[in-house]
């Protein structure tokens, strides 16, 4: 207990909480620049037990802002939550920490929040929070929705049946590439650390049983460093609150090609499950183009393109902006 | 990406301001205190010289 004695200090924590806190479990979707904080501060407050879950690797422009990872990971081309769990059994080794390098979506979601006690949202796009949202309104999981862009931040609980829902907000998917992103417009390692730190600190207090909880949607910018609690409320004609209707975990099969963040990169996501044996698959590519093993992923380049493959047979394709071009690649290399 | 306020020049729908404004975010609105989701209000009448504010809800991360 001596490593917690600062926080235990505190009224509201003490050793019980403290004890409280040990017994709890946290699943973290997504390890970013909200991810890598949230970690760092869960794991350091002592929870009992996490789950990192994501689905890429670490690249040079994420040191900005994503705390938990250094040159070394960039260069080992590491998945991010390998990289980050490495990071943290260092910080507490007491904690229970698991990596699952995976692309959160319809057939693992309800997998992966079972017997968690509270779920953190660290994503990147809204099509992943409704499907969060759903599964989480049906298993009645608290989850904590975060987002940040720019010098523009927000976060909400979302306690299923008690708080608006994330369907409340949004109510329909934006068009693709109509909404800024990170890669378009930038964002300030600032507004991420702070967004994320305010989603812990409630992750914590939701874990204690704390009844003094953000109720509503907290938007902070740091242009002018103005704090707006925003009263959210349910909507009247809400398909999860209302009717119950869980649609995007209902929806059939993960998305087959997506484009990432804005970048010149589309995920192709295979519709079944499988594991590609990446050491052979190297041996073939390297014929006709540049492959390298990374233990985690394999890299390979050919012509302008850069294919970056995981073992569960998802793959980053770089240089293409269009999902056709980037299904051809994939077909033609790993195959389909 | 910031919360901007925007003053409303004449009368319109909610449904006319969010077609003239072609916002790139979802937005929640505030209009006299009151917020409220836009498409759930779109027949609402906004008056001359009302002060909208809008709250985009992004996905950065």
């Amino acid at each position: 207990m001596d490593r917690y004695s600062r926080q235990i200090l505190l009224e509201r924590i003490g050793e019980a909480g403290q004890e409280k806190l040990a017994k709890s479990s946290v699943l973290l979707v997504g390890c970013g620049a909200l991810g890598t904080v949230i970690a760092n501060n869960l794991i350091r407050a002592g929870i009992g037990y996490m789950k990192v879950v994501d689905r890429d690797y670490v690249e040079l422009d994420n040191l900005q802002r994503q705390m938990l990872f250094d040159e070394e990971d960039v260069e080992k081309g590491m998945p991010k939550a390998v990289a980050a769990v490495d990071k943290l059994h260092k910080i507490n080794s007491s904690v229970k920490i698991e990596a699952e390098v995976k692309d959160v979506n319809q057939k693992n979601i309800e997998e992966l929040i079972k017997d968690v006690d509270i779920v953190l949202d660290a994503t990147d796009n809204f099509e992943i929070r409704l499907l969060i949202n759903d599964a989480c309104f049906k298993h009645n999981i608290p989850w904590i929705y975060g987002a940040a862009i720019s010098s523009y931040g927000m976060t909400m609980n979302i306690i299923p049946k008690m708080t608006a829902c994330f369907r409340c907000i949004i109510s329909s998917l934006p068009a693709p590439g109509s909404v800024d992103t990170c890669d378009t417009v930038g964002v300030l390692n600032a507004i991420t650390s702070l967004i994320a730190s305010l989603e812990s600190n409630e992750a914590i207090k939701i874990l204690l049983g704390d009844r003094d909880l953000n109720r509503e949607l907290l938007v902070i910018d740091l242009r002018d460093n103005s704090f707006d609690k925003i009263p959210v409320k349910k909507r009247g004609d809400c398909p999860l609150c209302r009717d119950g209707k869980f649609e995007y975990l209902d929806k059939k099969g993960p998305s087959k090609a997506i484009k990432l963040c804005g970048r010149e990169m589309i995920q192709i996501t295979p519709q079944r499950e499988m594991e590609i044996p990446l050491e052979h698959l190297k041996g073939k590519l390297e014929r006709v183009g540049d492959a390298s093993y990374l233990g985690f992923l394999l890299k390979f380049r050919v012509d302008k393109y850069e294919l970056i493959i995981f073992p569960d047979g998802r793959a980053f394709v770089k240089g293409v902006s269009d999902t056709e071009t980037a299904r051809s690649l994939y077909a033609k290399y790993i195959g389909t | 990406m910031v919360i901007e306020e925007i003053e409303v020049k004449e009368d319109k729908t909610v449904k006319e301001l969010i077609d003239e404004l072609k916002l790139s975010s979802p937005v929640l609105l505030e209009v006299n205190g009151e917020v409220f989701y836009p498409d759930e209000n779109y027949g609402k009448i906004l008056k001359r010289g009302d002060i909208v504010v809008l709250i985009p809800i992004i996905d950065g991360g």
